[in-house]
């Protein structure tokens, strides 16, 4: 058995696999039952499951476990305590879902993205989220509500 | 049909009754299995829709499935206008798989979520559903106050009278039992349309807030515990079937269960879908040879049978003769192709079985957009009868007509059924891409003739491609009269002819299997036709605009062009050129102009400009976002997307290997509705912003090109491959 030891949404986990090339993805739903990462193309090309790592977005199905020893891993269970951070709430306002599938790893990429750059241009907004797949069509949405969650932050900021 | 399901609906209401949940038999649920568990509603039930609830609730057995369209907000909408109710105080249960009391009227009477027709199929039966609740709410509590029923109205979740201005809560009417009796509703007790207060508002989409806390869960992440997973190995080459199989390999992943030989492939079988992935990776297969196949082969088989080399041409209208148009002084005759195109729904196709009835019959559920087909896979598979199948729908991560057909239950149901444990299988996308289902390919040729002011004297649209219900639904085909809705779709365009017009549609089978997609043939039909009215336009000399302007007469045709002119500032001298196409569809107008502007020698879709009467929007937002999401499907099929075949097989490495639309190439989009504040009722509003988007932009390239192209998708490159006929500058 391969044991690891890391952080999932605030709190240390360790975890026993029997291969240490399982992908985070399948370890997130399958094993913790964390169901809102979603499962799309399984080769990093869709962005459904993205999570952060340290802070940063990455695709779930190409994170190998053995690669998480130490690393502060995020999903969108994690992301807010109540559904209340900031890109959630400008999604909510802009009533951005469709089926949904692709929204989780899409609010993971836009918060990700806010984080390291709390006001991105349109253009900006528009390049970071474009390796996230939605086949509802909901992009337009999506880049409006990553701009608004932008100006919530900073009104936050100035005001919290 | 609709009046038959109308009376049908409403039956002698009883104190309470049981769902099981897939089947309309009331019985209790046994606990032997995880699930399916009986669904039990309690209350007075009013009618087959409308079951109120002790303490008020009104649950509502909802007949359609969540796509992501917002079916489980709208129809619940229309119920809550009618009865007068909360929104928030309705309970929403999947109905029984009956179609008799839950088809879709518009869709002979099926219980199938698809072809824009949910909302407009259910909106009389729901009405009606409503006002009857409305009704005995009322009767109950004039009766309990010694009101004149005459004098009260239900709003706001209570009956209240006129007079005193005091109201009594549903609750308070619905606490003492039997109080609530169902009357027959006529045409005169309906909501009127001035007096809607939900029907036309924007609430929040049931399950917005699910949906992006990662709540919300779909098919894929509806496993049972005990479940295994299965992912199913088939030739990577179209009609392939298994010959030699070793195992071994497969059989040694951890965690790996089984492996299972099904007719056209092999299943492998695990705890987890890692194993399950892993093992598959790991089969060594033999399978039959190629057949021979490619891209170029299927174009110029489809020209051929536009001629008639495989069948004779159906006619699927004529009106007036050619003779009649004598000489043209303008004469348009062009051909069009489009390749075969791909769903890429996001969350994979897949449907878990599990014996039922002492293994007698099966369980199924997975995301779904038909509980009728998947119970014909289920029943075939376990070779049992309909009643013997369950079927529970999860909601759908991207639907686009694509799970209309789950022929992942019928792998399911088998592997189950050799197993004798319950499995739900899953296939990955990249597999969808290689062997899935397509939109079929088609090619087109159309001959219109005009004189020299460019007024159409004759139109002659044929059109090519495999047909849908012929291959996976033939006796519904046999039943149409050999005729395939899906496939000649979009042929009638909405102008006015002088002379005469035939459209015609013509059978090529061909290997890839065909699969009903968002819009269907109107997806390539608009096209070709949206691209020669502009070409005949051009030739008279005439601006596009005012040509469909003075061809069109429907009312509803002139103001979305008018309306979408205005959007995008039609004729505006500022550099960009502008395209523009226009369909009625589904009940519905469209009108889309693409607006391009030129960087780095390639066009750039800069925006998009929509105008659509639906008629009745019950919810605008919803009704926006679908034409809006739409409009970028639309816009993927005719930048991107081109699922290439080569020696028998699909030119996919993974899902990289197809190319769609992404966020860094999304334009500009602007939708507006028209004409609903006069609409009585809704039009469908699913697919219409599919079609539009590529005879616009294809008309508005042809302005930077001089030449029309006619083939999907569409190349950017200014001066790239052309059509036939010249655009007029």
């Amino acid at each position: 058995m391969f044991s690891v030891q890391f952080h999932l949404n605030g709190r240390a986990v360790a975890v026993e696999v029997a291969d240490p090339e399982l992908p985070l993805l399948f370890l997130l739903r399958e094993y913790l039952k964390l169901t809102g990462t979603k499962y799309g193309c399984g080769e990093g090309v869709c962005g459904a499951c993205t999570v952060h790592l340290d802070g940063q977005a990455a695709r779930s199905c190409q994170i190998p476990v053995r690669a998480l020893a130490g690393v502060r891993v995020t999903t969108i269970e994690g992301l807010s305590p109540a559904g209340e951070h900031p890109v959630q709430r400008a999604w909510i306002e802009g009533q951005v879902p469709q089926c949904g599938y692709c929204q989780p790893g899409q609010i993971m990429q836009a918060a990700a993205l806010l984080a390291e750059n709390p006001r991105p241009t349109t253009p900006q907004i528009a390049a970071a989220m474009a390796g996230n797949l939605c086949r509802c069509g909901t992009t337009p949405r999506i880049l409006a509500a990553v701009a608004a969650a932008a100006q919530i932050g900073s009104t936050e900021r100035h005001h919290g | 049909m609709a009046e038959d399901l109308g009376r049908g609906s409403f039956r002698k209401s009883r104190r309470r009754f049981l769902i099981a949940s897939g089947v309309a038999t009331a019985g209790a649920g046994t606990g032997i299995w995880a699930w399916p568990e009986a669904t039990s509603v309690a209350g007075q039930r009013i009618n087959d829709f409308v079951v109120v609830a002790e303490d008020g609730t009104i649950e509502v057995l909802l007949p359609a499935q969540d796509l992501g369209q917002g079916a489980t907000t709208v129809l619940p909408m229309i119920l809550a206008e009618e009865i007068g109710a909360d929104l928030h105080r309705l309970r929403i249960h999947a109905a029984p798989r009956d179609a008799s009391r839950y088809g879709n009227p518009a869709f002979d009477g099926r219980l199938v979520t698809a072809d824009s027709k949910t909302t407009s199929g259910y909106f009389d039966l729901l009405r009606r559903a409503g006002a009857q609740t409305r009704l005995a709410l009322i009767a109950a509590a004039a009766s309990s106050r010694g009101w004149n029923p005459a004098d009260c109205r239900a709003e706001g979740h209570a009956v209240r009278h006129r007079v005193d201005q005091t109201s009594i809560d549903f609750a308070a009417i619905a606490q003492t039992a039997g109080s609530l009796r169902a009357v027959e509703v006529g045409g005169g007790d309906l909501k009127a349309r001035r007096d809607y207060v939900l029907i036309g508002s924007s609430p929040p989409p049931r399950d917005l807030r699910a949906k992006v806390t990662g709540a919300f869960a779909f098919g894929v992440d509806r496993r049972s515990p005990d479940a295994l997973v299965a992912m199913v190995v088939r030739s990577p080459h179209l009609l392939g079937l298994p010959l030699e199989v070793d195992e071994s390999a497969a059989r040694q992943v951890a965690d790996v269960e089984a492996v299972v030989r099904l007719e056209d492939g092999v299943a492998v079988v695990a705890r987890n879908t890692y194993a399950a992935r892993k093992g598959a990776s790991q089969l060594k297969v033999q399978w039959t040879p190629p057949v021979a196949f490619d891209d170029l082969a299927q174009a110029q088989a489809l020209i051929a049978a536009l001629a008639g080399a495989d069948v004779a041409p159906q006619v699927v209208a004529q009106s007036g003769d050619a003779a009649a148009a004598g000489d043209a002084a303008i004469v348009v005759d062009m051909s069009f192709t489009t390749p075969q195109v791909s769903h890429l729904a996001l969350e994979p196709l897949n449907a878990e079985a599990r014996a039922r009835a002492l293994g007698l019959g099966v369980a199924i559920r997975g995301s779904g957009q038909s509980s009728d087909l998947d119970m014909r896979y289920a029943a075939r598979a376990w070779k049992t009868a309909p009643f013997m199948i369950e079927i529970h729908t999860a909601p759908s991560g991207g639907a686009f007509g694509r799970r209309v057909l789950n022929d992942t239950v019928r792998d399911a149901a088998t592997i189950a059924k050799a197993l004798g444990k319950p499995v739900q299988v899953i296939r990955p996308l990249a597999d969808e891409l290689r062997r899935g289902q397509v939109r079929p390919a088609s090619a087109h040729r159309i001959a219109a003739r005009a004189d020299a002011t460019g007024r159409l004297l004759y139109w002659e649209h044929t059109c090519a491609s495999d047909s849908v219900l012929a291959r996976q639904l033939p006796s519904t085909f046999e039943a149409k009269g050999g005729q395939d809705n899906t496939a000649t779709d979009g042929l009638r365009h909405p102008y006015r002819v002088a002379a005469g017009e035939i459209l015609r549609w013509c059978r090529h089978e061909s290997p890839p299997e065909p699969g009903f997609l968002r819009g269907v043939s109107a997806g390539t039909t608009i096209f070709a036709s949206e691209t020669v009215v502009d070409v005949v336009a051009r030739q008279a000399g005439r601006d596009p605009l005012e040509w469909r302007l003075a061809h069109v007469e429907a009312q509803a045709g002139r103001r979305v062009l008018e309306r979408v002119a205005a959007m995008a500032h039609w004729g505006a001298v500022d550099g960009a050129r502008r395209g523009i196409a226009l369909m009625s569809f589904r009940g519905s107008w469209i009108a889309t102009v693409a607006t391009l502007v030129r960087q780095a020698g390639e066009a750039r879709v800069a925006r998009l400009d929509i105008a659509a009467d639906v008629g009745l929007a019950i919810h605008p937002r919803l009704v926006i976002g679908q034409i809006e999401g739409a409009a970028m499907f639309g816009l993927s099929l005719a930048l991107f997307e081109h699922l290439h075949f080569r020696d028998g097989a699909a030119v996919i490495d993974g899902v990289a290997s197809y190319p769609v639309l992404r966020a860094d190439r999304s334009p500009a989009i602007q939708v507006e509705l028209v004409g609903t504040e006069q609409g009585e009722r809704p039009g469908g509003a699913g697919e219409i912003g599919v079609p539009t988007v590529a005879p616009a932009i294809g008309n508005a390239l042809a302005t930077f090109a001089g030449q029309y192209q006619t083939h999907l998708p569409l190349r950017l490159g200014i001066g790239g491959e052309t059509g036939r006929a010249a655009a007029a500058s």
